[in-house]
């Protein structure tokens, strides 16, 4: 084959893909897609947030059958939850990894919950409405947790969460860019992350270690996306394991989307 | 002459003042209705299919013709039902029931009633509505346990165990449910919840249980 008809072969085929390229871009692509946040139908799994409040010093059994449930929950459910364990202080039991904002989260649950019954283990299942108090075994605590949870399992998550984590030094920051998915909007809407270390009480690396103030998104209308800067968190790199960002109402605490962003 | 007259005119008076006296008798005290003076039965609390006599007493009842008609809430009287004692037959199913006379004399009529137990020898009939078996409870939180309980003659109390120890008492009353709160002191573990209903009259007595769980907590204030 001679040059010039190999170069007459090649303008066609550039003219055909041209075509091609200007027929794509004047007809309106179907939205069919169930992940595109502009296709009304759009919907993801829904990854259902698990919060236990726990204290591993009390000398009583019942956190440690808590732990040991959700170890079970993790494994048979695997990337459709996010578990974090809250340390907290319990009357005189002290625990070195109690925090502030451990109890500050767990107020405000009991508040939104109607609830002044406070002790460990208390276990949320997105938010404080799903609510699964004490232990008598490991097996009581996963049937009661895994009652909760099926229900949500079914349900269709209509927010992503996509998220970048910058670290610098012993600081994470992370961007999160929230969708709205389905074909309604959403108000009342924040955004929060959780940093999850492993300690030696605690190994499976789902301590609550870090905090980011929660931010307001507000209103997101159908398909809509909004990207937020969430305030840097505090970290200790050795034991820095996880990065849970949540979107929750801010009306009753409500969980409605959470993602589990791994930390190399 | 004249004395004929007048003897003739006050006979005629006399007759005349007579029948007007008469006429006004009846107009200014009319018939009284019969006046019960007492209801009596030689029992008041009889098992089911039994017989009582049942008695009353009117004022000055020999001196007048009465009728004497018996009614029962359920039951049935033996005749010769018409007289001012008669025999009734209770019921086969215990309860409350009332016997009323009613007394009738000419005219008028009075009615007095009186009360008889019928002694229920069914066992109560009581069912723990919640909690539902296999519940969990949160331990050191308050429990609500709601309780049917009920019987023909009515429940005189009804007593709620937690395992073997008594948590609380209700009194019956004229409803069926009884709601008890109580706090659930019980160390964690599977726990018997067991209501006790007791029936008035014959106290007899029957029980249900369920079985819980009770989830161990550690209380703790947040923020201690």
């Amino acid at each position: 084959m001679d040059w010039p008809s190999i170069c007459r072969k090649r303008l066609r085929a550039g003219c055909g893909l041209a075509a091609l390229l200007l027929l794509g871009a004047a007809c309106e692509l179907p939205r069919d897609n169930p992940l595109d946040p502009r296709n009304p139908d759009s919907r993801r799994p829904k990854r259902i947030l698990i919060e236990a409040f726990v204290n591993m010093h009390t000398g009583e059994p019942f956190d440690q059958y808590a732990i040991e449930a959700l170890d079970s929950l993790e494994s048979v459910y695997g990337d459709r939850i996010a578990v974090i364990e809250y340390h907290r202080n319990a009357g005189s039991f002290i625990t070195p990894l109690h925090r502030s904002e451990n109890d500050i989260l767990y107020g405000r649950y009991l508040e939104a919950a109607g609830s002044d019954n406070r002790g460990v283990p208390d276990v949320f299942v997105d938010g404080p409405e799903g609510r699964s108090q004490g232990a008598s075994s490991a097996t009581s605590v996963f049937i009661r947790v895994q009652r909760m949870l099926l229900p949500e399992l079914t349900e269709p998550g209509l927010f992503s969460i996509e998220a970048v984590l910058r670290r610098s030094g012993s600081e994470i920051r992370p961007t999160a860019t929230i969708a709205r998915l389905g074909s309604s909007d959403a108000s009342g809407i924040r955004v929060r992350a959780v940093l999850l270390s492993g300690a030696e009480a605690a190994p499976a690396g789902r301590v609550a270690s870090g905090f980011s103030e929660s931010a307001v998104i507000g209103t997101l209308g159908a398909g809509e996306t909004r990207t937020v800067a969430l305030p840097a968190m505090a970290c200790d790199p050795a034991s820095v394991r996880a990065c849970v960002i949540l979107v929750f109402n801010d009306a009753d605490q409500r969980v409605m989307q959470s993602e589990k962003f791994q930390i190399q | 002459m004249n004395r004929n007259k007048k003897t003739i005119t006050a006979i005629i008076s006399a007759v005349f003042l007579t029948a007007a006296l008469s006429c006004s008798t009846d107009l200014f005290n009319p018939e009284k209705p019969p006046q019960i003076t007492g209801l009596t039965l030689d029992r008041y609390e009889v098992d089911p299919g039994d017989t009582l006599t049942a008695a009353v007493t009117v004022r000055d009842a020999k001196d007048k013709t009465l009728a004497y008609g018996w009614t029962a809430t359920a039951g049935l009287f033996l005749l010769p039902s018409d007289q001012p004692a008669v025999r009734w037959k209770a019921p086969s199913t215990g309860g409350p029931h009332r016997i009323t006379v009613t007394v009738t004399g000419e005219e008028k009529s009075a009615s007095r009633s009186t009360d008889v137990t019928v002694r229920s020898l069914v066992l109560p009939d009581v069912f723990i509505l919640s909690p539902q078996a296999g519940t969990y409870v949160v331990q050191h939180d308050s429990m609500q346990v709601r309780v049917r309980a009920r019987h023909d003659n009515g429940i005189d109390r009804v007593r709620l165990f937690i395992n073997s120890g008594l948590k609380k008492t209700a009194d019956g009353g004229d409803g069926e449910i009884y709601t008890f709160d109580c706090p659930v002191d019980e160390p964690a573990g599977n726990a018997s919840v067991r209501v006790e209903a007791v029936a008035r009259v014959s106290f007899l007595t029957k029980s249900d249980s369920v079985s819980i769980h009770i989830e161990g907590v550690v209380p703790g204030k947040a923020g201690r």
